[in-house]
């Protein structure tokens, strides 16, 4: 056995007190939000019990038992801590907030802190403001100018005045679609505004926080640059992402072909891209000799760690990339300074740093992702190393680094998968070969270009660094496309529902834990008890089989159940009939393909089918097994759904329906059509303005009818079976 | 139990670093917590000149917001506004509401005066916008159509009105004028107008020049006729001339004299070799008609007969009837 499997044993808690502390902070983080108490008490609760530990601490009366009451005390703390610090970040409680203050129409002064985006419908910003109504305040807005304000002059870290009413972030409410909100809120964000034409005024000229001024401008020249050097778009959008973090350039087919290939990851600036760098400059420090080991660890520290923040500030300072640098930094400084550190402590700390400065972090998938995928290669990377040279021993350094790479993807994918199908229903099949291909040439794509940046005022050596470059990026997406053209590439369309990720989980650590755990004949003999391993395989069999139950039922109730779903669709009418994986859509004008996608997909991919036989909503078919339309009026099994819009009028339409639906150019007034028509429920869907909504609101109440509108209560479903 | 005691369990080293740790954090959470509980929002001076060029837009809607409606729906409107500015105009607007009456010229009064006399701003200004692009008002009738001036206040200030007395009679002698003018040009353009003199011919052989000899029936209808015997292939009776888009019965009726039609003169077309388009291009059917037809087809192979059509129940037995004339079985 050539490597030595040191940390194998994952609850071997004495070599790290840090694990437990990070699982009670996220404990305490997590259960924030289930419970409201006075912040005055929980500040109360927490100053207790550090004064009570201090005076145990400090009375030296070492018994057992108060050791051990010591040392819960201080775990219940931890989680007094992370409950405390998460319900700190809730804006209800900070009166400072501009949230707290709004009224009807507010006048708000903010700093511009993101480039204005424009857009063909409208552009947009982010603003820090400063003040509201002439009372300053605190918190992040989203500002959409008009399109009919075409110039805007504004740079980064001016200081504008809007007027405006800021509204809630809508996110749409659709079965099983991404909330928007939500993510937001974690970036905190939380509420947007629709400025009105003109109703926007530049205050004063200034600029951001010195470093973020110069980072941006820092940015701003090496994109120029790459731009200058590289003209083919591709090339430039892949180094400007890998590079420099920049992915405003990648086109949807670039994405496509890396996320199907499972290299997605090499795009987003991550640890990946700061460890590189800081493999990079770690190089240059091998040929440093000095006499004092001390002095030369101080220097190689400071370089390093200021390295990792030049590199940060440069890749715009987002917060993937502050975290990956918080992390590295602290790995840096645990590797140098404690020669036995475990890996896993440092980990923990540097996760504890990131959770109390934000612990809205806990919801990104970023840190999420990156946290489980380092944790996964740390544990999992000596084993399957281990079980690469039983079968074949490398010799060769090229064949030991690529078996090293192989084993190293393979381990990622261990902890990451389970996550990443829930999360985005794929799974890309030659995710060894892509990922063995993009961390391999990672290191040289971005060595390549940060020297190609530094460089770039040297006449001559600079063009042949370009050339260098362009084609290393050339070979990189040649390999890149070329994976992505391989049959079966990768698996779509995946559903698993949360329980079914966790029993993933449970099944994998245990099974680890049963290889990694194997004890040779003689540790056998001298300890015969075999517990862990026993209860590792009772987890294991009972999370498979919880996995099993749950997929079976997820098929059966696909299958046997029918159901209308009418989306709420912004601009358009488009309603899902299922019967098990059948599927029919009927779509209006204003809904096309694009545009669906974070309406229906997710939804249609929990039914297993994503090609649905799409008819008009003008349309009538009449020999149709899941529903029978004709002109305005549809048969739903035992529902008669009546369709209201302005060319349905001109026919003849019926006395008496179960649901009408009001959707797409719908100009008639309610009060014509409730005095004629009966109806148990009226719906009314993303496609009609406000206005006209409230005009049905009103008059549904007067003659209390049942009303239910998808823009507030999101899609309607009616159940068949 | 013991399992839980063992990894509960925190050495002499762990306690006293996490500790420090713990206490660094919890004071450094106290000081976001003041921020956060204690820390009393300050006031930050409002430049007015700003607040202005921002505000505009928004203000100005709402004022002209309540010019029209009179007051009424600004009770309903959110009493709780806090921002001052529009509480103020709000004032503004409720306030004036003992006006003054004298005697005034429209064509010369300034703004503030109109002010006096109850006018709304709305109403003043587009009264001062209409004389700012040369308009005059010469009487009392021209008044009320001045946007934004309600009748009670117009009413109250008829008897005030003061229009000069050499407008109006320029007002007079303009409006004669043109009165003349009118009467001589439609005179020569009525001798101009050529009588036609229809003849008797086949609609299904006339050319436009044919059609255009009839009355009431020009360039474009000619040309409509002629492109509908196109697309039909032929007329088999004269009524269908009617069915052209926009020649009305009466119209239909005058010229019907001169109608004449030899159905033997229409292009029959083989049912058999007509797909979905071409079906589609004739006049009489529509599309849910070419797809019963098409259906019958793919069902059953080729039509043997004209008859076969009768099958069809979608279709009714006038339409079939029709058909015949335009379509045969080979």
């Amino acid at each position: 056995m050539k490597y030595v499997n040191e940390n194998s044993r994952i609850l071997n808690w004495p070599e790290m007190p840090l694990a437990r502390v990070v699982f009670l902070l996220i404990m305490g983080i997590y259960s924030s939000p289930f419970l409201t108490i006075p912040i005055v008490y929980q500040l109360a609760v927490c100053l207790f019990l550090i004064s009570i530990i201090w005076i145990i601490q400090l009375s030296k009366s070492a018994t057992l038992s108060v050791v051990k009451s010591l040392s819960l005390l201080i775990l219940f703390l931890v989680f007094c801590v992370g409950f405390f610090r998460q319900s700190l970040q809730k804006t209800s409680t900070d009166s400072f907030h501009y949230t707290n203050q709004l009224s009807h129409q507010d006048y708000l002064v903010g700093q511009i802190v993101q480039e204005v985006k424009k857009k063909k419908a409208s552009s947009s910003t982010l603003l820090d403001l400063e003040s509201i109504n002439g009372v300053s305040c605190r918190g992040k807005l989203l500002v959409y100018f008009n399109k009919a304000d075409s110039i805007l002059d504004y740079r980064l870290g001016d200081i504008i005045a809007i007027s405006g009413r800021p509204i809630d972030i809508q996110s749409g409410k659709n079965p099983k679609s991404f909330d928007y909100q939500k993510f937001m809120s974690n970036k905190g964000i939380d509420k947007q505004v629709f400025l009105k034409p003109g109703s926007h005024s530049l205050v004063k000229k200034d600029k951001l926080f010195f470093l973020l001024h110069y980072a941006h401008q820092a940015r701003k020249w090496a994109l120029s640059v790459l731009d200058k050097r590289l003209p083919d778009r591709d090339q430039y959008a892949t180094a400007s992402a890998m590079v420099l973090g920049n992915r405003d350039h990648i086109s949807e087919d670039l994405q496509s072909a890396f996320s199907e290939t499972g290299a997605v990851h090499v795009l987003a600036v991550s640890g990946l891209h700061v460890g590189i760098v800081i493999m990079l400059f770690n190089f240059l420090f091998r040929r440093i000799r000095s006499e004092s080991k001390q002095f030369k660890k101080i220097i190689k520290f400071s370089v390093l760690t200021l390295v990792v923040i030049v590199y940060a500030l440069i890749t715009g300072a987002s917060p993937a990339v502050m975290r990956a640098s918080i992390m590295f930094s602290t790995l840096l400084f645990g590797r140098l300074w404690f020669d036995n550190s475990n890996i896993y402590n440092i980990l923990s700390f540097s996760a504890i740093l990131i959770l109390l400065y934000n612990p809205n972090n806990l919801t990104d998938l970023g840190f999420i992702f990156s946290y489980l995928a380092l944790i996964s290669i740390v544990y999992f990377q000596p084993y399957f190393m281990n079980l690469i040279e039983k079968f074949y021993e490398p010799t060769h350094w090229v064949s030991i680094r690529i078996t090293q790479l192989v084993s190293v993807s393979l381990a990622a994918q261990v902890l990451i998968f389970p996550m990443s199908i829930y999360y985005f229903h794929k799974f890309p099949v030659y995710f060894i070969l892509s990922g063995v291909m993009a961390v391999a040439m990672a290191p040289f794509i971005l060595g390549c270009g940060l020297l190609l940046l530094f460089t770039s005022f040297i006449p001559i050596w600079s063009t042949v660094n370009t050339v260098a470059f362009s084609l290393l990026l050339k070979a990189f997406l040649g390999i890149i496309y070329s994976i992505q053209l391989l049959p079966f590439n990768s698996i779509d369309n995946v559903w698993i529902s949360k329980s079914s990720m966790v029993c993933l989980y449970l099944a994998i650590l245990s099974i680890m834990y049963i290889l990694t755990n194997r004890k040779s004949e003689y540790q056998r003999f001298i300890s015969p008890k075999k517990t862990g391993r026993n209860s590792a395989i009772l987890i294991t069999f009972l999370s498979v089989w919880v996995l099993m139950v749950n997929s079976i039922y997820h098929t059966y109730r696909v299958k046997n159940h029918k159901e209308m779903i009418i989306y709420d669709h912004n601009g358009g009418t488009l309603i899902d009939i299922y019967e098990g994986e059948k599927l029919m859509t009927i779509s209006s004008k204003g809904v096309d393909k694009k545009n669906i996608k974070y309406t229906c997909r997710d939804n249609r991919i929990y039914h297993g089918n994503l090609d649905p036989n799409i008819l008009s909503l003008d349309s009538n078919f009449v020999h149709n097994r899941l529903a029978i339309k004709y002109n305005c009026l549809m048969y739903f099994v035992d529902k008669k759904i009546l369709f209201l819009n302005s060319i349905d009028l001109e026919k003849v339409f019926p006395a008496q329906s179960d649901i009408l639906l009001i959707s797409h150019s719908c100009e008639t007034s309610p009060y014509n059509i409730l005095d004629v028509h009966i109806t148990k429920l009226v719906v009314v869907d993303g496609s009609i303005s406000y206005k006209i909504i409230n005009q049905w609101k009103k008059e549904c109440e007067k003659r209390s009818i049942p009303f239910f509108q998808t823009k507030k209560n999101g899609a309607y479903i009616q159940k068949g079976i | 139990m013991k399992f839980f005691w063992d990894n509960t369990y925190l050495t002499r080293d762990e306690r006293s670093r996490l500790i420090i740790l713990l206490s660094v954090f919890i004071l450094l959470c106290i000081i976001k917590f003041y921020v956060v509980v204690f820390y009393k929002p300050t006031s930050i001076p409002i430049d007015k000149h700003i607040l202005d060029s921002v505000e505009m837009v928004s203000l100005q809607k709402k004022e002209n917001y309540y010019a029209k409606k009179d007051f009424d729906l600004s009770k309903s409107y959110d009493t709780t506004t806090k921002n001052p500015k529009l509480k103020n105009k709000k004032h503004e607007t409720e306030k004036p509401k003992s006006f003054v009456s004298f005697q005034f010229d429209p064509n010369k009064i300034g703004k503030d005066s109109l002010k006096l006399l109850g006018f709304s701003s709305y109403a003043t200004n587009s009264l001062l916008k209409y004389r700012s692009k040369g308009g005059v008002i010469r009487s009392i009738d021209q008044m009320s159509k001045i946007n934004g001036l309600d009748e009670s206040t117009l009413e109250r200030l008829t008897p005030y009105v003061n229009l000069p007395e050499h407008q109006k009679k320029q007002y007079a002698s303009y409006s004669s004028n043109i009165q003349n003018l009118d009467s001589t040009q439609f005179a020569k353009k009525k001798k101009k107008y050529k009588r036609k003199n229809p003849k008797v011919f086949d609609i299904n052989a006339g050319d436009t020049t044919a059609f255009m000899n009839l009355h009431g029936i020009g360039r474009i209808y000619s040309k409509r006729i002629i492109n509908f015997r196109k697309s039909l292939g032929g007329f088999f009776t004269i009524q269908q001339i009617g069915d052209v888009w926009g020649i009305e019965d009466s119209l239909f009726q005058a010229i019907m004299p001169y109608l004449v039609v030899n159905p033997s003169l229409i292009q029959k077309r083989n049912i058999n070799h007509m797909d979905k388009d071409s079906l589609n291009k004739h006049p009489y059917i529509n599309w849910q008609k070419s797809k019963t037809i098409l259906a019958y087809k793919s069902a059953h192979g080729d039509y043997q007969h004209m008859d076969d059509f009768y099958k069809l129940h979608l279709l009714e037995d006038d339409f079939v009837d029709t058909m015949k004339h335009y379509f045969v079985v080979k």
